[in-house]
């Protein structure tokens, strides 16, 4: 299992849309991935955890992955938040 | 065969297939399922997501195009939802926790889930629980196998089955195919009880969870009479009602002949009896049914028909004079706006949602908070009034003296305009206010020199006094017009109104009922209003009753403090002085 922090940096957070794009990333990897925000965790393949977790500009996201292929499935994720879920802001 | 009981609207027999409408606030009930229908009952679960899956990009494909891209992004999440594993195993485990059905798990995980979004601060994020409830009952819809049929293509008699039915579903309704209501929630005043009266078709209300009981197609039998419904019937029992129907039909021919004759009882006693409407097409119902008059127009369908839009002063100058142009010189009491509660009409006019409606911003006081409305609705009332001095002008919910001085100088001042404005201006129209707030009661005498007329508005008035919300069924039981309070209060309103010598008169639903009626003229009312399809009945009613022998069979008020005692001594006084045919009649078999 390995984790990583990451900040949410577009405007809208994680709000539906992006979420939506998070879960088409996730949804390709056989990992676990595990997704923390304070004390909440939710699992990164869920839409009603990623939403539930109401994650705005700003947050600090814990991203875990275990599996065959966490090591990849941790960077696409990371990396997708990173860049503002290829949004404009 | 499964028989249910409920309450009895607008009176008669209809047999009719079951069709179903289902309203948003389902009603699911749990069933204790063995291992295996457990799992039976989970495939019909996934089944129905796969289904509703479905449904949501068919809607997705209708409205590609004609929605931006940002908008149609809403199905996308939509079928995320719908997909999210988590709360199909959620479902699946409290399935085998509980041993219950798919419905009852999916809901209950539905509404915790709902109750966390609503702990959530962003406002953004607490909204998205409308799509998970939007996905949510698109699943049960399925799951309870009941698809919203389009009603106006019904071809075969049928029974509509329901929660509720809004006021905006009136015209859908209007279908000689569609033959009686049946629904979940109670009450006379309910949109349901008003619809059924407007389109003269009986219906049984207040049925609980009648919606779940019936499957889509079974047989049915409404007896509106007695306040009965029957599914599935046996051969027998369908021949004894097809029977019973043709019965009633031919009573209500012979009620309809008798129209021709005055409403005057055995002792003399002589009755006005006029109707309350709801919308301008009841007139020729009104007429058609013997109505002296339009005791009461309720106005609100006027603005929720072109809600959000508001009427213009010449949509009201029309409609009225619409009204009392086919009423041929009959009296016709206009009611000013008297809405509330009404969330989606509210919500135009004012931006606040409030706690407690029927105690809120409604009546006159909206009236007088939006004037520009209020001043609409009067000039056209004004202008229709000048052409047809049949028209009275009425004001609901008045509650005191300084109030009502507020709406009659408001009044006054826009006739005042009017009549600069428009040379040869005469219009005077008899102002009266509806009694229907237990202080107005209470101070009748001081109002009653003010106006030209009362009205006591007897659903209000009850519902106010005895502090009972007629629309919950679990208590409409304690909403009963015999209560000697509610009692002292009219003898308090009679005295005033006579002692002004001003005319009285009452346009509640308790004006249709048999009983009610014995009641009212005892206490000295002499005008009645009521739903247009009530009066051939009461017609019937009051010429057959002598109201002398009533009287002397009823003993003091003192000595019958409850509303019980009261009411069974009218009952039996009634049931004394009637033939057995029209006590069945009136009051349904003697069990």
């Amino acid at each position: 299992m390995i984790e990583q922090k990451v900040e949410i940096v577009n405007q809208k957070g994680l709000h539906a849309r992006a979420a939506a794009k998070l879960i088409n990333v996730t949804h390709t990897f056989e990992s676990d991935i595990m997704i923390q925000k304070g004390v909440n965790e939710v699992n990164g393949k869920s839409i009603l955890g990623l939403l539930m977790l109401a994650a705005q500009m700003g947050t600090v996201l814990t991203i875990r992955a275990d599996g065959p292929d966490e090591s990849d499935a941790l960077s696409s994720v990371c990396q997708l938040i990173s860049n503002r879920f290829e949004e404009s802001a | 065969m499964k028989v249910f009981e409920g309450e009895g609207i607008s009176n008669g027999i209809a047999i009719g297939k079951a069709l179903i409408i289902l309203d948003e606030d389902l009603v699911i009930i749990e069933k204790t399922l063995t291992e295996k229908e457990v799992e039976q009952s989970y495939q019909r679960f996934q089944g129905a997501i796969n289904k509703a899956k479905e449904e949501i990009l068919e809607l997705k494909q209708q409205v590609r195009g004609k929605i931006t891209e940002e908008h149609a992004f809403i199905f996308d999440t939509h079928i995320l939802l719908i997909e999210d594993r988590s709360l199909h195993q959620e479902t699946l485990e409290f399935m085998q926790k509980h041993s219950c059905n798919a419905d009852w798990a999916f809901n209950q995980v539905l509404v915790r889930l709902l109750r966390e979004f609503d702990t959530l601060e962003d406002p953004y994020f607490i909204e998205r629980a409308k799509d998970l409830e939007d996905v949510g009952k698109r699943v049960l819809r399925i799951l309870l196998q009941e698809k919203e049929v389009t009603i106006e293509k019904v071809e075969e008699d049928i029974i509509v089955i329901g929660h509720e039915f809004g006021p905006s579903n009136i015209t859908k309704f209007d279908n000689p195919f569609i033959k009686g209501f049946a629904t979940d929630i109670g009450g006379q005043t309910t949109h349901t009880a008003i619809i059924a009266k407007a389109l003269k078709i009986p219906a049984v209300l207040g049925m609980h969870n009648i919606t779940l009981q019936v499957n889509a197609g079974e047989i049915i039998i409404l007896d509106s009479v007695n306040g009965k419904v029957v599914v599935n019937p046996d051969e027998k029992t369908l021949a004894l009602y097809r029977k019973k129907a043709k019965d009633y039909q031919r009573e209500h021919q012979i009620f309809m002949r008798e129209l021709a004759e005055p409403t005057t009882s055995v002792d003399g006693t002589s009755l006005s009896l006029q109707a309350n409407i709801e919308l301008p097409l009841e007139t020729k119902t009104a007429n058609e049914f013997g109505a002296e008059g339009i005791g009461l127009y309720r106005t609100e369908f006027l603005f929720l028909n072109l809600a959000p839009e508001l009427p213009s002063e010449d949509d009201h100058y029309r409609i009225y004079c619409s009204i009392a142009k086919e009423l041929k010189g009959k009296p016709l009491t206009i009611r000013t706006l008297d809405l509330g509660g009404e969330k989606y009409f509210h919500k135009t006019l004012i931006h606040k949602l409030e706690t407690n409606p029927v105690m809120g911003l409604r009546g006159v006081r909206l009236c007088l908070y939006r004037k520009d409305i209020f001043k609409a609705q009067l000039r056209g009332l004004l202008r229709a009034s000048q052409e047809y001095p049949s028209i009275r002008i009425m004001f609901p919910l008045i509650t005191s003296l300084k109030e009502l001085e507020t709406v009659l100088e408001f009044y006054n001042e826009t006739k005042s305009e009017l009549a600069e404005e428009t040379p040869g201006f005469s219009a005077n129209p008899d102002v009266g206010i509806m009694i229907e707030v237990p202080s107005a009661a209470m101070i009748a005498d001081y109002l009653a020199k003010k106006v030209d007329f009362f009205s006591i508005g007897t659903n209000d008035l009850m519902q106010y006094l005895l502090a009972i919300d007629r629309g919950n069924d679990e208590v409409t039981y304690l909403y009963d017009p015999f209560h000697p309070g509610f009692i002292r209060l009219l003898e308090q309103v009679v005295v005033a109104a006579n002692q002004e010598g001003i005319d009285l008169s009452c346009c509640g639903e308790i004006a249709s009922s048999p009983l009610f009626v014995c009641l009212l003229v005892n206490l000295g009312l002499r005008n009645l209003s009521m739903n247009p399809a009530s009066i051939p009945n009461i017609n019937h009613f009051i010429r057959s009753m002598d109201f002398n022998k009533i009287r002397d069979s009823i003993p003091s008020m003192s000595d019958l403090p409850t509303a019980e005692e009261l009411r069974e001594a009218y009952v039996s006084a009634v049931k004394k002085n009637m033939n057995k045919k029209d006590y069945d009649h009136f009051f349904g078999e003697r069990g």
